[in-house]
């Protein structure tokens, strides 16, 4: 069993740690690039989703690097993320690769399909079952580790005195996590990365303006898909806060809903849940004009069902909370250069309003 | 007083439950009225009031809610929250925050009634009709209409389920257009048979569309839809798992159950821009090319012109009458 997983942001660090101490033989599906995008546009149904078509490019190339299982997560709806695994498995089986494809269920909404999911897992791995829960606990350490890293490095960057340091310093430190494997190591590799990064130079005298990151979770969390505008953005200065982080994310969801505050912010605007991200985007937008930050971005996959049902309810939030709320669609046709242009335009935009202090309302339409 | 005049916008629920909310709210003493069908003004008013990246019916829709509040002048419309009817899947997303995208897009708003219907049955569809006539007509009983309109809607449905086309069924939906002398959809019966599936606002709606029914019955090919399988019926031909929207999985059982009574071929009629469309559109072409039957899409979006549509429909008649052809010249053994 050569086993592949969706590629996501940090994930695959912390999966190809759990898989390859399960005892799977695991194939890395490289970093999604402009050939993973074509391969999965030209199989995918024209209106799916980039998350969809980027995914099913990095399965082919993990299955061209002899991957031959892949498990994916389900979902029951209303996004239909939740149904990525099933379709991605057909059309697989339709371009004549055998591949299996292991489809993990919510353990609480399709209990069943999950044990099964589980079953066909654990069934070839070799590691014994006391080792189980060392495994997980330190996957998940790893996973928590990383996203504190990642956190400070966006601390950081708005305030660098030599533009891209933090980038350089950052994927060191990527590398020193990704080669930590024990409690000990973990925590080693943690505490001397923030370390390293505390020691770029910066000047702290900013006054950066303040801006919230919303949207889907796939595009929020892979710069791939979103041509790495949290980056961008904190090059030119501009303090981002994300509103997705993996582990945080994890904890909230897997175990039930959690997002109470998010969701009563929300609750005013939209009543309904609509699925995927929908409701949190205009809950989080909610909460980011409660917190005086100066705009909101929201990513979203082109066609992306909640989040366009979002879109259509943000501008209104925007005008009731005098926050400026910008979207960007997201599809195989967007290019670095039109993003960077919008992203240059509002963060004009923003500081001609913090200028002024009295802001005039502003939702900025694609 | 006078009577109060209550609009219900023609899209996206409307074909599927017009006979029922038609009935209960004239029975309860409003005076309904119904947007007209789809035109050029509908179109541009919907696109102006609602985001770019919206789906063409999402848009449409706006379009008729503006020409119910501007035109019309109504006192209150009707937006209902569809949510579930009783199967295991929910409608589309953006179906449930529909409310709150009209409010969101109309400066002036008259009174909203959008009542949030996720019934399992007649009993919890009473239940909230009691709730709706107790805040909106305090002084009737609700007992007559919900009982005159069930029977409506039930009646509306079985009609479908024999053929009848909708403006047959419910004379509201032809709107004085279609005075030509009418034959139902399936009294035609020619040797070619094709299945058109999409969801109800898309082949239904002749404007958006270019009138594909209409064209194809001229064209001398009985049409057979979803409506026409009784829901048990069509739920024998589930997936392994089900898509989550209604009427997807609607669209995707029909297509499963045509496929299997030998129909030559299918139309799937969808929706630029849609979500679940590109799940509904890709199962159907493996479902198609697995029984070896060929498949035309048409994408409907803003500038759909029927011209073009009629080019392709054309095409593929032709392509399927040839096949027919084909298939009698050869000798049933190889
Ligand atoms: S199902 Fe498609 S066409 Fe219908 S409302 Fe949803 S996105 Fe629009």
């Amino acid at each position: 069993m050569r086993i592949t997983f969706p590629y996501m942001g940090n994930s695959p660090l912390v999966l190809k740690q759990i898989l390859g101490e399960l005892g799977y033989d695991v194939v890395v599906p490289p970093v999604p690039s402009k050939r993973t995008l074509d391969l999965g546009t030209k199989y995918a149904p024209e209106f799916a989703c980039i998350p969809f078509k980027i995914l099913l490019g990095s399965y082919l190339e993990a299955i061209s690097l002899g991957a031959d299982t892949i498990i994916s997560t389900g979902g029951v709806g209303p996004c239909r993320a939740g149904y990525y695994g099933e379709l991605h498995q057909r059309i697989l089986a339709d371009l004549g690769y055998n591949v299996k494809v292991i489809i993990i269920e919510p353990p609480l909404r399709r209990p069943a399909d999950f044990l099964h999911a589980l079953k066909l897992l654990f069934n070839e791995r070799k590691a014994p079952l006391w080792k189980l829960p060392d495994i997980f606990w330190r996957g998940w350490l790893k996973l928590k580790a990383i996203d504190q890293v990642e956190k400070a490095s966006h601390d950081i960057r708005p305030y660098e005195l030599n533009k891209g340091e933090t980038t350089v310093v950052f994927r060191q430190c990527m590398e020193e996590l990704d080669n930590a494997h024990s409690r000990v190591e973990i925590e080693q590799a943690t505490q001397s990365s923030l370390q390293k990064l505390a020691n770029i130079a910066q000047d702290r005298s900013r006054k950066p303006l303040k801006v919230g990151l919303i949207g889907e979770i796939y595009v929020v969390l892979e710069p791939f898909a979103n041509h790495d505008v949290q980056v961008k953005l904190e090059e030119m200065g501009v303090l981002v806060d994300r509103s997705i982080y993996l582990a945080e994310w994890t904890q909230n969801n897997a175990l039930g809903n959690r997002e109470y505050d998010v969701k009563k912010a929300a609750e005013p605007f939209l009543s309904e849940l609509v699925g995927g991200h929908g409701r949190n985007s205009i809950g989080e937008t909610v909460l980011y004009a409660r917190r005086g930050f100066d705009g909101v971005i929201q990513l979203a996959p082109f066609a992306c069902i909640p989040e366009i049902v979002a879109k259509s309810i943000l501008p209104y939030v925007s005008r009731k909370l005098n926050i400026p709320v910008m979207t960007l669609f997201l599809d195989e046709q967007t290019g670095e250069g039109g993003i960077r242009t919008r992203l240059e335009a509002f963060v004009d935009l923003l500081s001609q309003r913090r200028n002024k202090k009295e802001g005039q309302l502003a939702c900025v339409d694609i | 007083m006078s009577t109060m005049r209550i609009g219900i916008p023609r899209s996206l629920f409307f074909y599927s439950y017009l006979p029922f909310w038609q009935t209960f709210w004239s029975e309860l003493g409003y005076e309904v009225i119904v947007s007209p069908l789809t035109n050029k003004d509908i179109l541009d008013q919907g696109i102006a009031h609602s985001a770019t990246d919206l789906c063409v019916p999402v848009k449409i829709f706006h379009g008729h809610v503006s020409y119910l509040i501007n035109q019309a002048v109504v006192d209150v419309l009707f937006v209902p929250r569809m949510v579930n009817v009783g199967t295991n899947d929910t409608f589309c997303p953006k179906f449930l925050a529909l409310p709150e995208m009209i409010n969101c897009s109309f400066s002036t708003m008259p009174a909203m009634v959008s009542p949030r219907i996720d019934v399992r049955g007649r009993l919890q569809l009473f239940k909230l009709c009691t709730d709706l006539q107790r805040q909106w007509a305090p002084k009737k009983s609700v007992w007559g209409p919900f009982e005159k309109a069930y029977t409506a809607q039930s009646q509306y449905e079985a009609q479908l389920a024999n053929g009848l086309s909708i403006d047959q069924a419910w004379p509201t939906f032809a709107e004085s257009k279609y005075t030509e002398a009418k034959k139902s959809l399936s009294s035609i019966t020619s040797e070619l048979k094709i299945a058109v599936l999409g969801y109800p606002y898309a082949v239904y709606d002749s404007f958006i569309n270019g009138d594909v029914l209409k064209k194809l019955s001229h064209l001398g090919v009985s049409i057979v839809t979803a409506d026409m399988i009784p829901f048990k019926k069509r739920r024998l031909h589930r997936l392994s798992k089900d898509l989550f929207w209604h009427y997807s999985n609607m669209v995707i059982q029909a297509g499963v159950f045509w496929l299997n009574q030998s129909v030559s071929g299918l139309i799937h009629i969808t929706n630029f821009a849609c979500g679940p469309d590109a799940m509904v559109g890709k199962m159907l072409e493996l479902a198609c090319k697995q029984q070896n039957k060929p498949l035309l899409t048409l994408t409907l979006d803003e500038q759909t012109g029927q011209i073009g549509i009629n080019t392709r429909i054309e095409a593929f008649v032709d392509m399927l009458q040839r096949r027919i052809r084909y298939a009698h010249n050869l000798p049933l053994h190889g």
